[in-house]
């Protein structure tokens, strides 16, 4: 009997943690693939909550009615707004990396503390921060750039100087997180790999061709698999920095989410987008989750 | 004591505790009033000044205030009626919610309390313009009792245009007549204006209603493809030529900074600003701003009005004790505290009260205003609207379309919208 019971009791202390994931995850996410085959205005609840099948799918994928943007052309600047977050993180937190882990690095240490502060601050306040430094009359950056002859950007009122404020911001708020892990990686390459390349003669760009870059390789894959989750999901700067403007020309696809969901309160079409950029998260996660499990031996 | 005594006071004791979360005034002998509404000067500082005056004189009630930014709010109260409503007592309620939130059944109807204070009721009909109260009648009911009445002004740089030696424009047409003279930039940009996103709408409202246009017929078909939405459009790229370079980025209080610090010399009308720009407490250039009423355009003058009214939660528990604060807080007698802490009255008397105008000098402007102001339609489809005509209204500014195309797709647009109340106005 207390055999019995002790082989049961682990599965008893699971049920509090079970109940809560089946409340707060199970739950909201068949709820929600319900409401997505349903029209539901939370400003009209009267209105009630009325089946329509595929409807807010198509639509969404069709036409880009109350948006004025269309799925296809937001997920292409969701795309552009990936790309350059990634190549400015990696890129520079790679620079940074190799900074900080070389023969200067002893002296550096202390300023390493300093590299992660973007990545403490609140999104929104990044935001505001950087939306106030854009700005054409007063900001700090136009200041600079005139005070040094050079010519102020528009930056948030045309189209491809918005997309740049926005990667700008993200990069410098997410830069500290490439560099952790590259330096990590770096820092974990085996000095006598570096004897033997010194002995060897070798370069600075072939000791990076080939010592550096096949050790780090797998960082990267990390950082790109869990920046780009992050990105294609990120509200936060488009709503603060552009509000998805000038007119529709940083509407990445959560900022179209966010405001059918909670400006025009449209639940199911709101819901119908989510699911379908939930699609989109899980290719590509299932890309890299493929391309991590094929190379273990680079490692 | 036996186990099954214990339980049962186990049980009695979450029974209470219970009862203490469904009915607090059970447990504790004291009313805690709910509040929900809005940031800022205008709405949550003046809402605590009057609720604390309030809690002074009722020792027995607690007024609990939960201030958001307005998004946040209406995400609140969304879910709140979703939810099945009664996590608030008092709403303060956008006018544009009333509809779908009285047919909800989220909203009491004020009428009997009406009828019961029909002193403090006529009081209220004789002191605040029709058009504001009306915001608050649905259906032949009342739904809440206005906290502001919220119409246009024109503000503007009254020593810019002394220097120049030009009077202050009263039409749309002078503006453009004045404007080359004082646009000087970088130090001075005529005009300034919040044009982004829906924001550009709201510029957009009034010189379209003005050349006599309106949103949609009596059957909610879309007409804002029209000459006069066509001619506002034109307005508003006009204007922009004599804005700073990155107004089509701004939110109203990137125009008011703009106003205070980057040489904008007249910002459109808006009616959001309130005592920002001319209280010298918070605005360095306080005393050198004017205000005025908006531009007329075409030799007429209508403005888009919105505001705020207080209403009760149909499932409150203190539905009384709520009626009691909303009396209070929209009181005659009480309409100086509420401007001492910043608020703004919905109420001409309090409006016009010298004490009230040496306080926020725009307060006579924004009377006069009111006259000329129609309500934006009181449906809730109309949050989308206005974002579906400011984003076609920004692809104009970029030179993506031309005024004609941004108004025709914008129609077009709105139409599907609309559809559901056609279809049901054609029935």
């Amino acid at each position: 009997m207390s055999g019995e019971r002790s082989k049961k009791l682990p599965w008893l202390m699971l049920v509090p943690a079970i109940a809560v994931l089946l409340v707060l995850g199970v739950f909201p996410l068949i709820y929600s693939a319900w409401l997505s085959l349903h029209s539901y205005s939370l400003l009209d609840p009267s209105r009630g909550i009325n089946y329509v099948g595929g409807e807010n799918f198509l639509n969404t994928l069709t036409s880009g009615h109350p948006l004025g943007i269309s799925f296809p052309k937001s997920l292409w600047l969701t795309l552009i707004y990936l790309g350059g977050c990634l190549a400015g993180e990696v890129g520079i937190g790679l620079l940074a990396a190799m900074l900080f882990s070389g023969e200067h690095r002893r002296g550096l240490r202390s300023l390493r503390i300093l590299m992660m502060t973007p990545m403490l601050l609140a999104p929104v306040v990044v935001g505001n921060i950087w939306r106030y430094m854009y700005q054409y009359s007063f900001g700090l950056l136009n200041f600079l750039l005139r005070t040094v002859g050079l010519p102020a950007p528009e930056w948030l009122a045309k189209p491809t100087w918005a997309m740049i404020s926005l990667i700008m911001a993200d990069v410098w708020e997410w830069i500290p997180f490439s560099f952790l892990v590259l330096l990590a990686a770096i820092l974990s390459i085996p000095q006598d790999q570096w004897e033997a390349a010194n002995i060897d003669g070798a370069g600075a760009w072939q000791r990076f061709r080939y010592i550096m870059l096949p050790w780090i390789k797998h960082a990267f894959l990390v950082i790109i698999l869990i920046r780009g989750i992050d990105l294609i999901r990120v509200m936060d700067l488009p709503y603060v920095i552009t509000y998805g403007g000038p007119a529709v020309s940083t509407s990445v696809l959560p900022f179209n989410a966010y405001m059918l969901g909670f400006r025009y309160f449209e639940i199911g079409h709101a819901a119908a987008y989510a699911y379908l950029m939930l699609a989109l998260i899980n290719v590509f996660v299932i890309l890299f989750i493929n391309v991590l499990r094929r190379r273990p031996e680079n490692a | 004591m036996s186990k099954k005594m214990l339980s049962w006071l186990l049980v009695g004791a979450m029974v209470g505790l219970l009862a203490s979360f469904v009915c607090p005034i059970a447990v504790q002998g004291k009313t805690t009033l709910t509040f929900i509404g809005q940031t800022g000067p205008r709405y949550g500082f003046a809402v605590k000044g009057v609720a604390d005056a309030y809690m002074k004189l009722n020792p027995d009630v607690d007024v609990v205030i939960e201030s958001y930014p307005w998004e946040e709010w209406a995400t609140k109260i969304a879910l709140d009626v979703a939810g099945g409503g009664g996590a608030y007592d008092i709403i303060w309620i956008d006018y544009k919610f009333i509809g779908g939130y009285a047919d909800a059944g989220y909203l009491l109807p004020l009428d009997a309390y009406l009828l019961q204070d029909s002193e403090f009721w006529q009081d209220i009909q004789s002191d605040i313009y029709d058009v504001v109260l009306g915001m608050y009648k649905y259906k032949g009911q009342w739904w809440a009792i206005p906290h502001d009445g919220n119409s246009q002004v024109f503000y503007y740089r009254q020593d810019v245009l002394d220097d120049a030696g030009v009077k202050v424009p009263t039409s749309w047409e002078e503006v453009f007549a004045v404007a080359p003279k004082i646009h000087n930039p970088p130090s001075f940009y005529a005009a300034g204006a919040n044009l982004k996103r829906f924001w550009a709408a709201d510029v957009w409202y009034a010189p379209f209603m003005s050349a006599g246009g309106y949103f949609w017929d009596e059957n909610y078909v879309p007409a804002i493809d029209t000459p006069a939405g066509v001619e506002a459009a034109e307005l508003l790229l006009k204007l922009t030529k004599f804005c700073p370079p990155d107004a089509i980025g701004w939110a109203e209080a990137d125009l008011y900074e703009a106003m205070g610090t980057a040489g904008v010399v007249g910002m459109a009308p808006n009616q959001w600003a309130g005592n920002v720009l001319t209280n010298p407490e918070a605005a360095k250039l306080a005393n050198k701003i004017g205000v005025a009423l908006p531009p007329s355009f075409k030799g007429k003058r209508v403005l888009p009005m919105g505001g705020y009214g207080l209403g009760i939660n149909t499932k409150s528990y203190y539905k009384d004790q709520a009626w009691d604060f909303i009396k209070f807080y929209t009181g005659r007698e009480n309409q100086q505290l509420l401007v001492a802490h910043t608020g703004q009255p919905a109420r001409i008397s309090a409006l016009t009260d010298p004490v009230n105008v040496a306080k926020s000098r725009y307060f006579s402007v924004l009377a006069k205003s009111l006259e000329y102001a129609i309500p934006r339609p009181v449906i809730a489809e109309f949050s989308i609207v206005e974002n579906i005509v400011g984003v076609e209204l920004n692809k104009m500014m970029l030179g993506e379309k031309t005024p004609a195309e941004a108004v025709r797709d914008a129609n077009t647009e709105v139409y599907k919208v609309m559809r559901g109340r056609i279809e049901q106005s054609q029935k």
